[in-house]
């Protein structure tokens, strides 16, 4: 667990070094475009007064805990770079298995977020029209479920990546735009027509932050969306340390 | 922008010319306290260079020598005019690298060892037909230097292999092909044989001395390899804490160094030499350094000849990188 | 200037040459391209759409004018993608925290001239425009929109204005890649995302403070919502018809400000850092 740390705390270290204004520009605007959305579901509120079984305290307080869970329900780790950065050697000639400091290394990173993002948002939460206590219990289960499967989405992604080496960069474009559209960060399954919104609430990209989020907010079904969490989680835990395994000679052939 | 071109592309008998240029620069400096780096990051002031005086003339072969963070790389920043100097005057083929590069850029080559200009995702050739196009290279001139290039520099056979599947010593040949498309008049080389194995580098060495014997190019090239760097240039320009240490030809530098030279005795026991500093001993063969000035060949020779069992004795010069690294260590004390 | 509009035209070219070899690698390349640029483009405004089906409009635009604005918005990101996206010349950022602009600056060329030229992919990078100009065409349609020419020289002047507006911001918020090259080298991809996830959606509803807000200092809103509203009649506020050019042309001037104001300091500290990532691939 000493390793873990450390090698986590360099990554909170590494961003710290970016400076106060510099973290601030980003983190401002993504505050600015959380802000806008909120405006934007009030406008919905006002005009049809039906928000698909959603009250608008319930879609305020989705939106913001979208924010501010964003690195832990959109799981991001350095895998994705390694073609570029030449991340994967060197966690290869360390005494610390590979995963275990991909992980260490995603946790660091996710300190700066919480900080300078979350926090502030949580705090602001009560006075935006949402609210801070979970509806649901079973959130402090399945927020643990996503994350893991998000690591495992990510792990399956990153070896995507690695085997269409020169498509890298179409592929994170593929993934960035498939994510706002079916995990339901973006918009709420509860909002979207017809059976839609059911179907991909039990996806396995759906589960990942739809699931987590919805049961926070006190919409989701718990005996529905756990059971689709672990299902998924189950089936890509494997899958993904298989072909994370599977993988490997072709990471370090290929630049690492 | 051809006229304009045309226009700057004239004569020139000074390649470098640095007059008294000063370059500072800010550095973070980062400690273990998270609300210190976050809220008042210290910043350190580096001199890269100081009050640099350097004139280089055309058809000249220079090297460029010194420690880490000398000053090497600021100067070819300083003569392409990617940056500019604090005070002090730079001229780069007779124009300001600042206000005149693009005209600067058509007459230069720039190849930095460890950056490539090839582009990643395509064949090398389409590298150097997009420079043709960038550079407005001429049919004729785009011809003949790329038939050097491929002849001297043996690119024949990855000339339509993708960048990304090159040996870092083919990568190195293809940038140096490219950057002489152009047919440039001065040449800056930033660590060129970076990395290369002996026959690459041998390669490398070779077409540069025959690129400034034969075609009379000017040269200006940096390396920590000192033995490449005597063996390419006449004259060895060395900076230390961004002053310049010394600028002459090699037999000058060793005279700076001190003419120290070496002898190696071969016989079984470690003699003892009175004069001589012992530097190793390895199966037999016992290395002394010794001042030629204090202790005469001939006395010393006389010496060795009254030892028993003297199987052989070699006179050499002390090797170039020693001497260098003995400079470098008097420069930080 | 005859001779710089020669260059340019001649550079265009190259560089869809270029993409044009680099697409025809492999097959599997070429698909994959296509596929994950058309699925982008359409997943992104898929779930606006949506809402709009679902709640039959959204902020004062119906279901056919919500889909006329994300056509628009499809339209201009493409176009954004198609011109900007290549090496790096609308992430500006990246190119100046990681210091490649030493690589431009040892071309005999303007910067702007190779900032405008070198982002050029016209075969891997249309999708996006193509799939913007069916839905907009298939909005335009429904909405029974009478197509004419100063119609269209408007629609064009707008679209130009929308990719003004991303190009220009993201160059303003890359200023602080020139001080601060680890921390911000991703700023210019961070106002890009700001503005394309609040792009898409119609801000009709929201108070006019927030509108003029995302019209002016953060104009998320230039571009697709202010563009539609003006091209189907609808403008949301007086004078927004003159509004929407100067805002444009403001951001585009700010962003050209900004990095020649970077430049001086580029000229002054140089890069203390190179990472060849993205450069030329």
């Amino acid at each position: 667990m000493k390793q873990f740390f450390a090698t986590a705390r360099m990554r909170v270290k590494e961003s710290s070094t970016f400076g106060l204004v510099n973290l601030l520009g980003g983190y401002l605007l993504r505050a600015a475009g959380t802000l806008a959305m909120l405006m934007i579901w009030r406008q919905l509120a006002d005009g049809s007064g039906d928000l698909g079984g959603m009250t608008l305290e319930q879609l305020t307080t989705f939106t913001l805990l979208t924010t501010i869970l964003h690195p832990m329900l959109d799981v991001r780790t350095p895998i994705s770079s390694w073609l570029h950065e030449g991340v994967l050697i060197g966690l290869y000639q360390r005494p610390m298995g590979v995963l275990e400091q991909l992980t260490a290394m995603t946790l660091g990173g996710w300190c700066t977020h919480f900080v300078l993002l979350s926090a502030p948002l949580a705090l602001l939460t009560p006075l935006l029209g949402g609210f801070l206590a979970p509806r649901s219990a079973w959130f402090f289960l399945s927020l643990p479920l996503a994350v893991v499967q998000g690591f495992c989405v990510d792990f399956l992604f990153g070896c995507l990546i690695v085997r269409a080496a020169n498509m890298s960069w179409q592929i994170e474009c593929l993934r960035g735009a498939l994510t706002g559209l079916l995990t339901g960060a973006v918009i709420p399954f509860a909002l979207l027509p017809g059976k839609v919104g059911q179907l991909l609430s039990l996806s396995p990209l759906g589960t990942l932050a739809g699931a987590s989020l919805s049961l926070y907010v006190g919409t989701g079904d718990p005996a529905l969306l756990l059971p689709a969490q672990a299902l998924w989680t189950a089936l890509l835990l494997p899958l993904s340390l298989f072909l994370f395994h599977k993988s490997t000679e072709r990471m370090m052939s290929y630049g690492g | 922008m051809k006229n304009m071109a045309r226009s700057d592309t004239r004569q020139w008998d000074t390649a470098v010319e640095l007059h008294g240029v000063c370059k500072t620069f800010r550095q973070k400096q980062t400690g273990d306290g998270l609300p210190r780096n976050l809220l008042h990051p210290v910043y350190s002031e580096i001199r890269a260079l100081d009050r640099v005086n350097l004139t280089i003339y055309r058809g000249e072969f220079v090297a460029y020598a010194g420690p880490n963070g000398a000053g090497k790389s600021t100067t070819f920043k300083l003569l392409c005019g990617m940056l500019g100097a604090d005070s002090g005057t730079v001229r780069t083929c007779g124009l300001d690298p600042l206000r005149r590069r693009i005209p600067l850029m058509r007459q230069t080559g720039v190849l930095l060892g460890s950056r490539t200009e090839l582009w990643w995702d395509h064949p090398v050739i389409s590298s150097f037909k997009w420079k043709k196009e960038v550079w407005d290279i001429d049919e004729k001139t785009y011809a003949r230097q790329l038939d050097l290039a491929v002849d001297m520099l043996d690119l024949g056979p990855f000339l339509h292999t993708f960048a990304r599947e090159l040996s870092l010593g083919q990568r190195m040949r293809a940038d140096l092909g490219m950057m002489l498309l152009h047919d440039p008049q001065l040449i800056l080389l930033d660590e060129p044989t970076l990395g290369l194995d002996v026959l690459a580098k041998r390669r490398m060495i070779d077409f540069l001395k025959s690129l400034h014997r034969e075609q009379g190019r000017t040269i200006l090239v940096t390396s920590h390899d000192l033995d490449d760097l005597t063996e390419m240039a006449q004259r060895i320009v060395m900076l230390a804490q961004g002053r310049i240490a010394f600028d002459g030809s090699l037999p000058e530098l060793r005279a700076v160094a001190g003419s120290a030279r070496h002898v190696t005795v071969d016989c079984p026991a470690c003699p003892a030499l009175p004069g001589c500093t012992h530097l190793k001993s390895e199966q037999g063969r016992h290395t002394f350094s010794f001042n030629p000035a204090m202790l005469p060949v001939g006395d010393l020779l006389a010496a060795i000849s009254r030892l028993p069992d003297v199987r052989d004795v070699q006179l050499s010069d002390a090797p170039i990188e020693g001497v260098i690294a003995d400079l470098y260590r008097s420069w930080k004390a | 200037m005859a001779a710089r509009l020669k260059k340019l035209a001649r550079l265009f070219a190259l560089y869809a040459r270029m993409d044009a070899q680099w697409f025809a690698q492999d097959t599997a390349l070429c698909l994959v391209c296509v596929l994950s640029e058309t699925l982008s483009s359409i997943a992104s405004v898929t779930a606006v759409f949506l809402l709009a089906v679902r709640f039959g409009g959204v902020g004062s635009m119906n279901q056919d004018e919500v889909l006329f604005m994300l056509g628009f918005y499809t339209l201009s990101t493409g176009l954004y993608n198609l011109f900007f996206n290549g090496n790096n010349t609308g992430e500006i950022s990246r190119r100046i925290g990681r210091g490649q602009l030493d690589h431009c600056l040892i071309q005999p060329l303007p910067l702007w001239v190779q900032l405008l030229t070198e982002g050029f992919l016209p075969i891997s990078g249309c999708q996006g425009a193509l799939c913007g100009a069916i839905i907009t065409a298939v909005a335009a349609g429904r909405l029974r929109l009478a197509v004419t020419l100063p119609s269209l020289l408007l629609f064009l002047l707008f679209l130009l204005a929308s990719v003004g507006v991303q190009v220009g911001m993201r160059y303003v918020a890359s200023l602080s890649a020139f001080t601060h090259p680890v921390g911000s080298e991703e700023i210019s991809s961070v106002m890009g995302n700001f503005l394309t996830s609040i792009g898409y959606y119609p801000l009709g509803g929201l108070p006019h403070w927030a509108q003029g807000l995302l019209v002016t200092v953060l104009p998320a809103g230039c571009l697709s919502w202010l563009p539609s509203m003006l091209l189907l009649g609808k403008s949301p506020f007086s004078g927004a018809m003159a509004l929407y050019p100067l805002v444009a042309v403001l951001v585009c001037g700010a962003g050209a400000l900004s990095f020649k104001k970077g430049l001086k300091v580029y000229e002054k500290y140089g890069s203390q850092r190179y990472k060849a990532m993205g450069h030329r691939s």
